[in-house]
């Protein structure tokens, strides 16, 4: 689906990535990025969402277009759930901000999907961050992508949220043929919640569980030892 | 009648009291009968009421829901409640224009002769050359902290330049300044009024065009970007509205405050929303309301007040208020 050769990552003419990087993404997936801190994981996101272009390289994706869903949005007071979706639908919506029937069609699908249909009318200030997260992915399936980027959907959520966050992303690759990249430095549950990892090592090249392990993706990029479960 | 029409019902109701209170207040006493046959007839009485009443109350709802509808845009673009339509410093600019021009006529024949006009013109001059220095540096900085602190700054710069200039001002030229400073409804003449209203227009209109860009930037310029929005242009369309709206209520009116900060958070507190297509109307409607309790409050005792001092009186506790709210 999405195919990267010699990409390198970075912004204006400062690279971020230290060599060239080449992987194939096919659909269904659901893909652990990891890395350590400042090691381009935002970066290669951006970059594979189409927001920044890549230095060298090349990358081809068929399908429809991919989406990203930053890290750390703020829960601003005054929109509901419902609401928030259709702001995150830019590109879909009229010049008053309304979807159209497809699009509020798709909306509907989204929340059910997510298990969020009760909180619809609910202000976003008021749910906790694990269901506002959730609200974040449903945004990016109406959206309509055949790729979502999730930069640390999980950061600063407690043991239960995340495992709710997991389990709805889960529900989505293996339900539908999406296919997801999710940023973590949570390892251990988010390691053995993906089908795939890959990693932006420490000496800066990429390291691919479907080649050589999960084991040895974590073991190139960090120094720590890891046991997976799972 | 479901709540949200309850809620406009009542808020329609209660800016048509204080619009027919304001038609009341004023230096001259005139009776609810008198104003009222004034309307339609003539002689004195129709004069006062459609000489200087009716053009201080379409001024005060102008300049009310031009700088409710400013703040409002503000506060969207720099995600900071607190912001307010002279945050970018083009009152500053008209304020620096105002003494410019009370400075250069300083004789005490001409200072009175060209009295309020030639203030108000060079203030509007000053707040649109500002303008334009502003929307150039927005066009070209794209991280919204850079352009806020660059808006700060240039205030003061303006504010000590008008300083160095009133220092060396006579005295005659300095109560021209002072009347100017301390605001007012009241003296609008016909051409100023319609400016103000094409001034107007002109924000309601980029508002609304870019009402669902106002409400994606409240989640972060890269959550705006990485939704396919253009950050800058929201922003720059959002500066120029609050430019011209606040550039024309400034020169005409003089340096307003508290309407543009407080008029907002009454709309999204009273619709209990922050989507801009909202809000917009319920701030249009506020901002002008408390327009018009000031000018009614300063234009009903018997020695006229200036407004924007009334109205800061009134929007203190307000502001305070809110924050307050806001910390607990």
């Amino acid at each position: 689906m999405i195919r990267a050769i010699n990409i390198v990552t970075g912004y204006g003419k400062t690279p971020v990535s230290k060599t060239p990087l080449s992987f194939d993404i096919g659909a269904g997936e659901l893909i652990l990025l990891c890395g350590a801190n400042g090691s381009g994981k935002t970066t290669l996101m951006k970059t594979l969402a189409g927001l920044i272009p890549p230095l060298a390289g090349k990358l081809t994706w068929d399908g429809l277009s991919s989406v990203m869903v930053p890290s750390r949005i703020p829960k601003v007071k005054g929109f509901t759930v419902a609401e928030f979706i259709r702001t995150a639908c830019y590109r879909n919506s009229g010049w008053a901000g309304r979807l159209s029937k497809e699009a509020e069609a798709r909306l509907d699908e989204a929340l059910h999907t997510m298990e969020l249909e009760s909180l619809r009318d609910k202000d976003i200030s008021r749910i906790s961050d694990g269901e506002f997260q959730k609200a974040a992915i449903a945004s990016a399936l109406v959206r309509d992508s055949s790729l979502i980027l999730l930069d640390e959907p999980t950061a600063f959520l407690d043991v239960d949220n995340r495992f709710m966050v997991l389990e709805a992303m889960k529900k989505v690759c293996y339900g539908s043929g999406r296919s997801m990249i999710f940023s973590s430095h949570d390892i251990g549950q988010a390691a053995s919640a993906a089908g795939r990892i890959l990693g932006l090592t420490k000496e800066g090249g990429l390291a691919d569980s479907s080649v050589t392990g999960k084991s040895a993706v974590l073991e190139a990029c960090f120094s720590n030892k890891f046991v997976i479960f799972g | 009648m479901s709540r949200r029409n309850r809620t406009w019902a009542i808020g329609l109701a209660a800016f048509l009291s204080l619009l027919f209170l304001d038609l009341l207040s004023g230096g001259v006493r005139l009776g609810i009968r008198e104003t009222l046959s004034a309307l339609g007839g003539e002689g004195t009485a129709a004069d006062i009421v459609w000489g200087i009443r009716i053009p201080r109350i379409l001024s005060a709802m102008l300049a009310g829901a031009s700088l409710a509808l400013s703040g409002m845009l503000m506060q969207a673009v720099f995600r900071n409640p607190l912001a307010d339509p002279h945050i970018m410093g083009v009152s500053g600019g008209a304020g620096l224009g105002a003494a410019l021009a009370t400075g250069a006529i300083s004789g005490p024949a001409i200072g009175t002769a060209l009295g309020g006009a030639g203030v108000a013109g060079a203030a509007f001059i000053g707040a649109i050359l500002s303008s334009i220095l502003i929307l150039a540096v927005s066009y070209r900085v794209g991280s919204s902290d850079v352009l806020l602190i660059f808006g700060v700054m240039l205030g003061f710069v303006f504010s000590a330049l008008t300083s160095i200039v009133e220092y060396t001002a006579d005295e005659t030229s300095l109560k021209i300044f002072y009347g100017w400073t301390a605001g007012h409804f009241t003296g609008t003449s016909g051409g100023e009024v319609m400016a103000m209203a094409l001034a107007f227009a002109i924000c309601l209109v980029l508002a609304l065009a870019s009402s669902k860009g106002l409400d994606i930037v409240l989640f972060g310029d890269d959550y705006a970007a990485l939704a396919g929005a253009n950050v800058r242009r929201i922003r720059f369309s959002a500066m120029a509205a609050c430019c011209i709206a606040t550039g024309a209520v400034t020169a005409f009116c003089g340096p307003i405050g508290f309407i543009g900060i407080i008029a907002p958070h009454i709309a999204r507190r009273l619709k209990g929303s922050s989507v801009h297509r909202r809000i917009i109307p319920a701030s249009v409607l506020g901002g002008a309301s408390l327009a018009l309790i000031a000018d009614a409050l300063s234009s009903a005792l018997p020695r006229p007040l200036p407004v924007g001092s009334t109205i800061a009186v009134l929007g203190i506790p307000m502001i305070l208020i809110i924050l307050l709210k806001g910390r607990r």
